[in-house]
């Protein structure tokens, strides 16, 4: 079987995806006042990432039109896959046996 | 008023050094014993004066204070041997591994060191914290050959929870605590902070210890029984088995016993320490009590949903509130809340005495305790409190002057938070108007149950009393009933009509329906609408007919026009709109209701309901409350007039009717037996993706629903408007039709797991069915209507299917009872900020936006800024006339 290449851009689930430039980066941070690593953040072993060519440290600008509302604009902070094992924090073990509450 | 005795100005956590712990002792425990037989503390024993007072009237040997004001003082007990902390093993192990067993460094070269340091030095963003930098320093290190002294490679092994084992090659060696405690006393302090111990606080070698703490007797105070039996504090037991193994260890090591029995206690020692700091540590069978329940020690006292942190810290037993029993009371308004007189006069809110009061306070004053606008206390200037009594009353009456503080009973219109649990939402907590009333319950009005999710089959409810100004008018004017009539979850009431609410409404204004002058009058006195409303020369003409539709539009706003269609819509294939000849699309002009009957779908709480809707998005939170006010009164008048009852003859159907019903569901059954037949005799196609099986059991299924359908069908034609039971189904006020057709002609098939009944017995459901029967009957097909019964064997089909409901439903709250706790976790302190951004507490964005279009529900048109259709409408109805 041969495998036919997809372009995930082209569906229709997948929002609009935007490298931004320096300067509106800049912009962005100044807006919301506040540094890189506030942003939500988005690996860049990401698939859309992948695709759009974006390197860790750049900011996505994400523009989704399926929100009840109409447009809604999202940035997201790209990370590489080295820094993204201290975010996902061992702790399974450590939320101590919660078991569910009996009411 | 409130003294704070002490500021915490900041909190550092470290490790108790053995310095530390002999320091801020006041005595060294050997005695394992607590009272002599006299019931004397024993010298130096666990109940030793020394250590706090427990008992009222004595004083303590150390601070010379008396029991309440002593906070206990804290002993030690010198350990024969070291023992692992269990609640640093885990740390302890990870720092054994990385460091070198003979010269004590972090097995990282010099290159590397100088990387990490470096790294530490700059760490302060979420990318790149303290505690990532010194996980990977370690665990890089725990790979390594000790670059420094080249001390052959030996591996640590970890048996959790408290043993260490030293492997090389085919051997191994245990490490005893001793040995744990020497490695870690070997480590020079520059190593300290790769391996994420603070060199201020703590050094790893304190996490073996040596000494151990003996809390005061404050924290752990026997209790005295009736009998007058001391029973001693669970925390006491456990010291007592520590002290006595620990002085037989001692006694053993010092008489040179054998090697092997030494370590044995040696053990015994450390299980019981462990189990001292938690008792349910895995692998440790739990210290039990002589009866055989399990101890609870110090974690257990800390952990958990019973624990000091969420059931002390987090949560607290808080004054000035109330609990009692719910009741409906139709005749309050839905911003106000009934409570018992004997509530009101224990609850007190403080209000200062100033020129403008002190007339109304010395009255309330002179009221006392006992008679109900009261006041319980007084605040002087002086800020001597002080007590009212009968007695005093009149002479505190007279003392009174401005700047005091009089703490006056709960009076009408005082604004309290009202509570039902479980708080699922912040429509759980809404803020009432008090009214004070006879009897032991707190009244509700009827359309504020939807909100709270209660009923009065035994509900109990909170009351909360704001203490200050700014609390009571921040809630009154935020919290209140009227401010929540509108959801913020889906933008439309949650406060509303319900049940004969909505039936009355539609009895009210149905056509046909009309009322003489008198019993108008009636109506409209007995809900408070006379006057108001409408003056009493309406009624000068005696023999004058209303309709219900007359009455009704009185109490609508003047100017106000929709039109939606009613509840009770046939939704006919082409919509007539206004000239419906089934009354069912309500016209509202002007405040006049020109055509339409009032139903759920204009005031139901919890729907669309698009009069109400209407009256609260277009004129205000007060015009709305008036609005349910007087409509929810007007219509019980009514529905008390004309009447609404409902019996088994509601669901009667014509013997021509039940021979339909009959025939329908012979001729499924005869199907049914056609399909079997089929997939007998080999006949079955397979549908694809399912065995032949599975489409044998569709085909039925699809052919079972279907009958059960076309009965209910015919069922539904005899079942007319004349009944008050289809009434109340098609209007919305309680049931649905398909519940009457289960009365009226046939339940149905019953399921469990969406699957026909099969289980029970081998290839049966029940013995009475043959091995292998698939017909309708025998799994659980239910021909029969409530109104007719069940047959046995119906009958059992039917709770095994009822059953499946209960325990889905037990399920399902435990299990979101669960998650809404998590959910609240992990949200709980994410906050709207000023640049309409959502943000946790590091200032991390989590929505540019709130909810990611900024959208209030409660506040737009259906999620948009206006409601564009709406104001078309109602700029043409106000030019048309």
């Amino acid at each position: 079987m041969t495998k036919k290449k997809i372009n995930i851009l082209d569906n229709e689930f997948v929002p609009e995806h935007t490298i931004l430039t320096e300067e509106e980066s800049n912009e962005i941070l100044q807006k919301f006042n506040v540094t890189f690593d506030r942003l939500p953040l988005i690996l860049e072993t990401d698939p859309v990432v992948k695709i759009i060519g974006a390197k860790s440290g750049d900011i996505i600008k994400i523009v989704r039109s399926d929100s009840p509302a109409g447009k809604s604009v999202f940035y997201r902070y790209v990370i590489g896959e080295d820094t993204k094992q201290g975010l996902e924090e061992d702790s399974v073990d450590e939320i101590i046996d919660e078991e569910p509450g009996e009411e | 008023m409130f003294k704070v005795p002490k500021v915490i100005d900041k909190i550092q956590f470290g490790i108790l050094s053995p310095e530390d712990i002999r320091k801020m002792s006041v005595l060294r425990v050997i005695t394992a014993d607590t009272y002599d037989d006299d019931g004397y503390p024993i010298e130096k024993g666990l109940m030793d004066q020394r250590l706090g007072v427990i008992d009222p009237g004595l004083k303590c040997k150390t601070c010379g204070q008396k029991f309440g004001d002593c906070p206990g003082h804290f002993g030690h007990i010198e350990l024969a041997r070291p023992v692992i902390h269990v609640g640093h093993a885990k740390d302890v192990y990870k720092i054994l591994k990385s460091v070198c067993r003979d010269c004590g460094k972090l097995k990282l070269d010099a290159s590397q060191r100088e990387i990490f340091q470096g790294q530490l030095l700059s760490a302060t963003d979420r990318l790149k914290n303290r505690e990532i930098i010194v996980k990977e320093a370690m665990d890089k290190a725990a790979k390594n050959v000790c670059p420094w002294c080249g001390s052959d490679k030996r591996s640590i092994k970890f048996e959790k929870p408290y043993t260490f084992y030293e492997e090389w090659g085919e051997e191994r060696n245990k490490l005893t605590p001793i040995d744990v405690r020497e490695r870690l006393e070997k480590i020079p302090v520059e190593e300290y902070e790769l391996i994420g111990v603070n060199k201020e606080v703590s050094k790893p070698e304190w996490m073996v210890l040596t000494v151990l703490p003996v809390p005061p007797v404050t924290v752990r105070p026997s209790i005295t029984l009736e009998s007058s039996v001391r029973s001693e504090d669970d925390l006491t037991h456990k010291l007592v088995d520590i002290i006595r193994i620990n002085q037989r260890l001692r006694e053993n090591i010092d008489a040179g016993a054998p090697q092997l029995i030494v370590e044995d206690l040696w053990e015994l020692l450390q299980y019981h320490v462990t189990t001292y700091f938690n008792n349910s540590t895995s692998g440790v069978p739990p210290a039990r009590h002589r009866s055989g329940r399990i101890l609870k020690t110090i974690s257990q006292r800390l952990s958990g949903k019973e624990g000091r942190f969420r059931s002390n810290l987090s949560g607290k037993r808080v004054d000035f509130s109330a609990r009692t029993v719910v009741s409906p009371d139709p005749y309050i308004s839905i911003n106000e809340v009934g409570v018992p007189d004997f509530v009101a006069s224990e609850l007190t809110v403080p209000e200062r005495v100033t020129a403008y009061n002190l007339e109304e306070m010395k009255k309330i004053v002179r009221n006392g305790p006992n008679k109900h606008p009261g006041a319980n206390y007084v605040i002087r200037n002086d800020g001597k409190r002080k007590k009212i009594t009968d007695i005093t009353k009149d002479d505190v009456a007279e003392e009174l002057d401005i700047g005091f503080i009089v703490e006056r009973q709960l009076r009408d219109g005082d604004i309290v938070l009202f509570n039902r649990q479980p708080s699922l939402h912040r429509l759980s907590i809404m803020a009432h108007e008090v009214k004070v009333m006879p009897y032991k319950t707190f009244r509700l009005n009827l359309c504020v149950c939807p909100p709270y999710n209660a009923d009065f089959d035994g509900d109990e409810m909170n009351l909360h009393l704001p203490q200050t100004e700014e609390a009571r008018s921040e809630a009154g004017i935020i919290m209140k009933v009227q401010e929540n009539i509108i959801s913020p979850r889906y933008g439309e009431p949650v406060i509303g009509g319900m049940q004969d609410y909505i039936s009355g409404a539609y009895l009210m204004t149905r056509e046909g329906a009309e009322f003489s002058a008198e019993e108008v009058e009636e109506c409209f006195y007995e809900s408070d609408v006379l006057s108001t409303k409408v003056g009493v020369e309406a009624f000068q003409e005696r023999s004058k007919i209303w309709t219900g539709k007359n009455m009704f539009e009185v109490l609508l706003p003047k100017d106000l026009s929709v039109e939606f269609r009613s509840k009770t819509c046939k939704k006919c294939e082409k919509c007539e709109f206004a000239n419906c000849k089934y009354d069912n699309y309500v016209v509202i002009k002007e405040g006049k209701l020109l055509k339409g009957v009032i139903d759920g779908a204009a005031f139901k709480a919890r729907s669309s309901c698009k009069l109400l809707d209407k009256i609260v998005k277009g004129y205000g939170a007060d015009e709305g409350r008036e609005f349910l006010d007087s409509v929810t009164k007007l219509i019980i008048s009514v529905i008390m007039k004309v009447g609404l009852t409902t019996g088994i003859d509601d669901v009667d159907i014509p013997e021509e009717g039940l021979e339909r019903i009959d025939e329908i569901l012979e001729n499924a059954h005869n199907k049914v037996m056609e399909n079997i037949e089929a997939y007998k005799g080999g006949e079955l196609e397979k549908q694809p993706g399912q065995t032949l099986e599975d489409t044998l059991e569709n085909r039925i299924m699809a052919e079972l629903a279907k009958a059960r359908d076309n009965a209910g069908g015919v069922a539904e034609q005899y079942l007319g408007m004349k009944r008050h039971a289809v009434i109340m189904a098609k209007t919305g006020a309680k049931g649905n039709m398909l519940d009457l057709t289960q009365m009226a002609a046939c339940l149905g098939q019953m399921t469990v797991r969406g699957k026909r009944l099969h289980r029970g017995y081998q290839d049966r459901s029940l013995p009475h069915f043959k091995r292998g029967d698939r017909s309708a009957k025998a799994r659980g097909f239910v021909s029969s209507s409530y109104r007719e019964g069940l047959s046995p064997t119906e009958f059992f089909f039917h709770s095994m299917g009822g059953r499946e409901g209960l325990v889905d439903t037990a399920v399902r709250t435990a299990q979101s009872g669960y998650m809404q706790r998590r959910l609240i976790n992990a949200l709980q302190d994410l906050k709207v900020e000023k640049d309409r951004s959502v943000r946790d507490n590091s200032n991390n964005i989590i929505q540019f936006e709130y909810g990611e279009d900024g959208v209030d529900l409660s506040r737009s048109a259906y999620g948009e800024a206006v409601d564009i259709d709406w104001i078309v409408h109602k700029t043409l109805a106000l030019r048309k006339s």
